[in-house]
């Protein structure tokens, strides 16, 4: 038995019954990054003597009183831009390639009081922004289901890293669809919570009102084991809630009489045909379980996208900012204090960062603020109402988590719009702030296909019901 | 290549698009160096991506406040007490460089001839 194969609820079984060690589960997964990630690039920094130290201390420690948290010994890979101390964290960017994490962020520091072992940082789109993997400044993650396509992102290598078996889960963010694109494009399960719900203590800023920690997994379940531990209340996150996250006692509930709409606006010209049909096929499942479909609307769903790159780039444009040589990561030689900004910003930020930023400037600029971020921000409560009102009627929504598979590297990297639209079915649940989760559900051409799931905020309990129900006869 | 029916909105002339010169103040404005090369090409792009925002137009958003953050956010207080959370001298040791434990920079102004 490979051990790098195992789910968490695998790995802490084998665990409990001594079938292994947590040393011996480590080791697992970084045989396995030895043999595999020269080619996928999942990584950017292995941690492999602290994986180790931490194995150890868990091995002695069961050894002494036999008991296991869920997560305790099992290895996790770290989206990089996520703070964890004296450990490189550059977010994929020149800028921030030789900067050492000062502290934990509250989800590492959870992570870290359950016992994990935490095995290396993973390679994304710079600060997090990309749909493919491309934009690192470390080389793009290839897809481990076919190494000459995209892995999706911007949790490129936390995807990568989980579907092929380098890690037992990971940690992404998500902020317009970087954990549910790329768990779609790579077959394996990524979760975003309700916005509010994991700390971004520690996590780096985009765009601060879109941001959540997230997780890649290979079952719901994993994904629910990992939600419950990272969750919570947090006094260095102001936009954090005081509600109690519990999901793993309700999975196996049955759903029949749940009401699952189906919103007409995500089946929409110019989509995939296959990959619909592989969607549409596994929505047919959910009747089999006995849950209602009910076709809704979410009208204004045609304009989430472009809101979304008006009020993203404006948050974008100020966080980054922050970035500017002075007091941490890459300066670049100058005259003056004004050069020093200039080159520093030039030559650290790549193509994609810096477009951002000036296009979060314009639409921020006097003159411009009315015509498209206040109208964007008046759209960003429409889009929200069409969901408030869809859930006076369902429970949950159900929906293709991307209009396509896995497309080729290269393809759309020098066509950014096209590229966005890679975003457009997950956007919108960043938009109005609710959990969403991709599970896998077929395969086109030998690609995965993701089945998305969006619930009401803070019912993850029911989001995780469903798709982990759905994921048991698909 | 796919063709998205959210792709087709209108494009309105009130989005201009904008030109070299408009992108070379928004990168200073931004603090981007930017080379000649650079200014036409995010020119292009920027100007496309405006475009597609253009649609936002067709939504009739009077009387509609706008939404800043998806919940309503309390102020979270706290005493105003110092305490450590991390190491000052892991944080300074991040400065590219540094003069009696405090970051250095170049000159802010330069002299004229």
């Amino acid at each position: 038995m490979k051990l790098n194969t195992l789910t968490i609820a695998d790995a802490h079984e084998g665990l409990s019954k001594k079938q292994f060690s947590a040393v011996e589960l480590a080791k697992s997964c970084f045989d396995s990054i030895r043999e595999q990630d020269n080619d996928l690039n999942a990584f950017i920094t292995i941690t492999e003597d602290q994986a180790y130290t931490q194995a150890e201390k868990v091995d002695k420690k069961f050894k002494k009183d036999g008991k296991l948290n869920v997560l305790e010994g099992v290895p996790v890979a770290i989206k990089d831009n996520i703070m964890v101390d004296g450990v490189k964290a550059t977010a994929g960017s020149k800028i921030l390639s030789t900067y050492i994490a000062t502290y934990d962020a509250t989800a590492i520091r959870k992570l870290k009081d359950q016992g994990a072992v935490i095995i290396g940082k993973t390679n994304c789109d710079e600060f997090a922004m990309g749909g493919s993997g491309e934009t690192s400044h470390f080389g793009p993650t290839k897809n481990p289901h076919n190494l000459e396509k995209v892995p999706g992102g911007s949790s490129s290598g936390s995807a990568a890293a989980v579907a092929a078996n380098e890690a037992i889960y990971a940690l992404g963010s998500d902020t317009g669809g970087s954990v549910r694109q790329p768990g779609s494009l790579c077959g394996v399960v990524g979760f975003k919570p309700t916005y509010g719900r994991t700390s971004r203590y520690g996590l780096m800023a985009m765009a601060s009102s879109f941001d959540q920690i997230g997780t890649l997994t290979k079952t719901v379940k994993d994904a629910a084991y990992v939600y419950e531990k990272i969750a919570g209340l947090d006094k260095f996150d102001s936009t954090t809630v005081d509600k109690q996250p519990l999901v793993i006692n309700n999975l196996e509930k049955d759903i029949k009489g749940l009401k699952i709409g189906i919103p007409s606006e995500y089946f929409i010209k110019g989509m995939d045909p296959e990959v619909e049909k592989v969607v549409k096929k596994a929505i047919s499942k959910l009747s089999k379980l006995g849950a209602e479909l009910v076709d809704i609307s979410l009208p204004r769903t045609k304009y989430a996208l472009a809101t979304y790159y008006v009020l993203m780039p404006a948050e974008v444009s100020s966080n980054l900012a922050r970035y500017d040589g002075v007091r941490y990561g890459y300066r670049a030689e100058a005259g003056n204090l004004l050069e020093m900004y200039l080159e520093s910003r030039r030559k650290g930020f790549g193509e994609e960062a810096r477009r951002r930023i000036m296009l979060g400037t314009y639409v921020l600029s006097s003159g411009y603020y009315d015509a498209y971020y206040k109208k964007a921000q008046q759209v960003r409560r429409l889009i929200k109402e069409d969901f408030d009102q869809a859930f006076e009627m369902v429970d949950c929504i159900v929906t293709p988590t991307s209009p396509t598979v896995a497309f080729n590297i290269g393809e759309k990297f020098d066509d950014p719009l096209t590229m966005y639209l890679s975003d457009v079915f997950t956007v919108s649940a960043n938009v109005a702030g609710l959990p969403g989760i991709s599970i896998p559900c077929g395969q086109v051409k030998k690609l995965p296909v993701g089945l998305q799931f969006l619930g009401k905020h803070f019912d993850e309990q029911t989001l995780l019901n469903v798709a982990h129900q759905v994921e048991q006869i698909i | 290549m796919l063709h998205f029916e959210y792709n087709l909105g209108i494009i309105l002339s009130e989005f201009m698009s904008i030109d070299k010169e408009h992108i070379e103040h928004l990168a200073n404005l931004a603090r981007l160096g930017i080379t000649e090369e650079e200014k036409e090409k995010y020119a292009e792009q920027i100007s496309t991506i405006l475009d597609y925002f253009g649609q936002l137009k067709e939504l009739n958003t009077d009387n509609v406040e706008p939404l800043t953050h998806v919940f309503d956010l309390n102020n979270i207080t706290r005493e105003d007490k110092v305490v450590q959370i991390c190491d000052p001298e892991k944080v300074l040791a991040e400065a590219p460089e540094l003069s009696k434990k405090q970051v250095k920079v170049k000159a802010v102004f330069v002299e004229k001839d």
